[in-house]
């Protein structure tokens, strides 16, 4: 997923390691963090979860937070997230 | 009317009688045209595996390999949650047809659409 956005917004101003953290926590420890934000922030989120993409998505879309970009190649997983504005 | 199911199942080896009255009822909701979810969580995690529902059974009902086979080929879907099963040690690699990885995030998006939703 990308955005039209110049990069320096798509500059993560915090990184959430979620390690193995999954199902409900994940999202949990996104929320946590996200809330400490301000609006239009990006925040990365590094996760080894197996439904990490999966989750991280359905909580974007209830949440209306963007998820920018997604790199599942990688171990853990990587996640750009932009808070709602 | 919500066109969207999702059955919650907690067991396996450990109670053959629920877990396959959860399949018997899943069934009867794809046969109705019913978008339906099976969220496989604690125990049930293991029913992601092939060949592990095979020789579970209750009296009066189908085996469940047949019940599991008709809900997957008449478009039911396994959403399997990864702490239950990493905490078993089960191999990820190995999933059988229709099953997914899935946790809390898209089971509370299935509801918040509109599922109805039964505990087994």
């Amino acid at each position: 997923m990308t955005d039209a956005n110049p990069t320096d917004l798509l500059t993560p101003v915090a990184v959430l390691d979620a390690g193995e953290s999954g199902c409900g926590e994940l999202v949990m420890l996104m929320a946590q963090h996200m809330k400490a934000l301000p609006p239009n922030a990006v925040l990365e989120v590094r996760a080894y979860d197996l439904a990490a993409a999966v989750d991280i998505a359905a909580w974007c879309r209830m949440t209306g937070n963007r998820l920018l970009e997604q790199n599942l190649n990688t171990k853990p997983n990587r996640f750009l997230i932009q808070k709602r504005g | 009317m919500s066109s969207k199911l999702l059955i919650n199942l907690t067991t396996a080896k450990d109670n053959p009688d629920k877990t396959v009255v959860a399949f018997v009822v899943a069934n009867a909701g794809v046969a109705a045209g019913q978008e339906v979810v099976i969220f496989l969580n604690i125990e049930s995690v293991r029913l992601a595996i092939p060949g592990y529902a095979d020789d579970i059974v209750s009296e009066g009902f189908k085996p469940l390999k047949e019940l599991l086979t008709s809900f997957i080929d008449n478009g039911g879907k396994l959403w399997v949650c990864p702490p239950c099963f990493n905490a078993r040690g089960l191999d990820k690699d190995n999933l059988i047809k229709s099953a997914t990885f899935a946790g809390g995030a898209p089971v509370v998006e299935f509801l918040a659409q509109g599922a109805a939703s039964l505990s087994y």
